[in-house]
């Protein structure tokens, strides 16, 4: 009998002898609640009054739309010079105009849930923090924020790149003040925001605002696997999720907090869907790999599974479980005119300074993706696993990812008679 | 999030407790159904008793209700839900102190009726496993066996060197291998 069979039994057995005594435990649970059952708008109102936390907050929070709260309509145009721009976006995209004195000029609603968020809140000449704070405390209470969705894109351009600098870090505090008062730990975006011809186009094209285009063509600039079609589509909150996975390094790109995975399935819950559409049995797996992907504009869990027999991929939509199909032509040839395995292997390792006789278990894939060649390299360097998604025609690493190392199947295997 | 994963019995994410944190009662629902035969198998093999081990379930939830807020050891929730159960459990021994020693057969509250019934077919694993090994070996194997937490991490827990961790994995194992040769264990 092998080790891994001992260890079986004992879970098999410990999980049959467990006690049922959930029930009994939730009598000492008060708190506890079912999160189907949705809170009445009074419950909300008395939880946000007699939580200590919130009392303050709340009290400035409401004194604020007091004083927000007049009925002018939706914006209005403002013929003064603009100093500043500050653009959010969520899913609703606004964009405030700002003068020399940081006060607001101009409101412009990108969408109709901008329309929404802005309601009939007056920002003109409000101090772009206040507006900030307003319209982020007007997105949660409207839904569009929340613990499933709790990323922020702020995009920001001055006249005066160290009051622009500024404007980032005041309203990224704003942005993260605004939500912990509703208990959300935000995950907050920053960038430059530029115009120029081609975002605009970009913009227009995809039907997006200009901050969102200008960020997923700083992604594309650098992973060029991945087209801007297929990016347009993923809300913030996805795209901020996508940036995490990829573990993307932009230029001019700041974040602060973890986007939310709160609204997907996890990770092993796809595996089991994908051993269910394979028909394959959890025992007849011998080791799988989970990636968060995106498919055209679809979040999706890519898991490759081997057996002693075969090799599986699946895509499994992380927000319903269904799997995805991938329509693309991925057989296309690996080109020849490429850097070769060696040279690729010598760059990389200079650029993570690391020495070639200190890595281990080092396995290199050639990769087709979008057109775009690269080499997909693994391998161990003292306790962590690296792998590495490197540009087969100009060596630069698109995409790095680094785990400790598993060593549990070795010492398993190493157990094994 | 990109993870390298080989089979594995039991995960638990970081998502899940934060869940809980926000008192979602079928997240603890869930960490209940997935964990318990593990936490339960831990507070076994350190008790030796059903009805004490049933406590240190019904305490280690109540506390990982109580403490999923302060939760910060990223990817590593059954760790600290072991180390949750094993201190509970090592209050009851503290406090057993002042008695005597618990018997073994006290194990899974088996009368003597049942007990030689038992016996006339065959013994259970994890009554091997009580006999066989020592506390801290059990421990060491109930940990492994019933979840994803690495012997690195089972070192932690037990504050004990990651080489004896180890050996006393492999020896444990070939002990409880020999003991079920003996026994003709079979499924």
């Amino acid at each position: 009998m092998k080790n891994k069979e001992i260890e079986k039994k004992i879970y098999e057995e410990f999980n049959e002898k467990k006690p049922e005594i959930f029930d009994k435990i939730m009598q000492h649970c008060p708190k506890m609640k079912d999160p189907n059952q949705k809170e009445s708008i009074l419950d909300k109102v008395k939880n946000l009054l007699f939580n200590k936390r919130f009392s303050y907050s709340f009290a400035s929070f409401s004194l604020l739309l007091v004083a927000l709260f007049v009925i002018l309509g939706q914006g209005s145009t403002n013929t003064s010079n603009v100093f500043s721009t500050i653009a959010i976006d969520v899913n609703p995209s606004v964009v405030l105009e700002l003068n020399e004195e940081d006060k607001i000029i101009n409101v412009i609603m990108n969408n109709n849930d901008a329309i929404i968020i802005v309601g009939d809140m007056d920002l003109i000449n409000v101090d772009y923090n206040i507006a900030v704070y307003a319209l982020i405390g007007s997105m949660v209470s409207k839904g569009y924020l929340d613990d499933f969705k709790n990323s922020v894109l702020i995009s920001i351009k001055s006249d005066d790149i160290l009051h622009e600098n500024e404007l980032k870090t005041v309203a990224t505090q704003t942005v993260s003040n605004a939500l912990n008062v509703s208990s959300i730990n935000g995950s907050i975006i920053t960038q430059e925001l530029l115009n120029t011809d081609e975002i605009k186009a970009l913009a227009e094209r995809l039907d997006i605002s200009e901050s969102k285009a200008k960020l997923i063509l700083n992604i594309t600039n650098l992973d060029q696997r991945v087209t801007v079609e297929s990016l347009a589509k993923l809300s913030i909150n996805d795209l901020n999720l996508y940036l995490e996975s990829k573990n993307y390094v932009l230029e001019d790109v700041d974040k602060v907090g973890h986007a939310s995975d709160l609204g997907n399935i996890t990770s092993s819950e796809a595996y089991n869907l994908a051993l269910l559409d394979l028909t394959l049995d959890v025992n007849d797996v011998t080791e799988y790999e989970i990636h968060l992907e995106q498919e055209d504009g679809i979040m999706v869990y890519e898991i490759k599974i081997n057996t002693d027999f075969d090799e599986y991929e699946v895509l499994i939509n992380v927000k319903d479980g269904s799997v995805v199909y991938d329509d693309d032509d991925d057989d296309v040839e690996f080109p020849s005119e490429v850097l070769s395995e060696e040279a690729v292997m010598i760059l990389i390792l200079a650029e993570l300074g690391i020495n070639e006789f200190d890595i281990s278990d080092l396995e290199i894939d050639k990769e087709t993706e979008n057109g775009i060649a690269y080499y997909n390299i693994d391998f161990d360097y003292q306790d962590d696993e690296y792998e590495l998604d490197v540009d087969a025609l100009t060596g630069v690493i698109i995409t790095n990812s680094m785990d400790e190392i598993d060593d549990e199947l070795d010492e398993d295997d190493e157990s094994d008679d | 999030m990109n993870t390298k994963y080989k089979q594995k019995l039991l995960v638990i994410s970081d998502k899940l407790i934060k869940r809980i944190a926000n008192y979602d009662s079928l997240a603890f629902e869930e960490l209940y159904n997935k964990s318990s035969g593990a936490v339960f198998g831990l507070a076994m093999s350190i008790l030796a008793n059903q009805s004490d081990a049933e406590d240190v379930v019904q305490e280690t939830y109540i506390s990982v209700y109580n403490n999923a807020s302060k939760y910060k050891d990223k990817g590593k929730a059954m760790a600290w839900i072991f180390t949750i159960a094993r201190n509970h459990a090592l209050m009851i021994i503290r406090n057993r102190q002042k008695h005597k020693h618990v018997n073994l057969d006290d194990s899974f509250n088996v009368s003597t009726e049942d007990h030689i019934e038992e016996n006339l077919h065959k013994e259970q694993l994890t009554e091997i496993l009580l006999r066989t090994l020592k506390e801290d070996e059990r421990q060491i194997v109930v940990m492994h066996s019933m979840s994803n937490v690495k012997h690195k991490d089972i070192a932690k827990i037990m504050d004990m060197p990651l080489s004896t961790v180890l050996s006393k994995y492999k020896r444990s194992l070939a002990k409880l291998k020999r003991e079920m040769e003996v026994n003709e264990y079979e499924k």
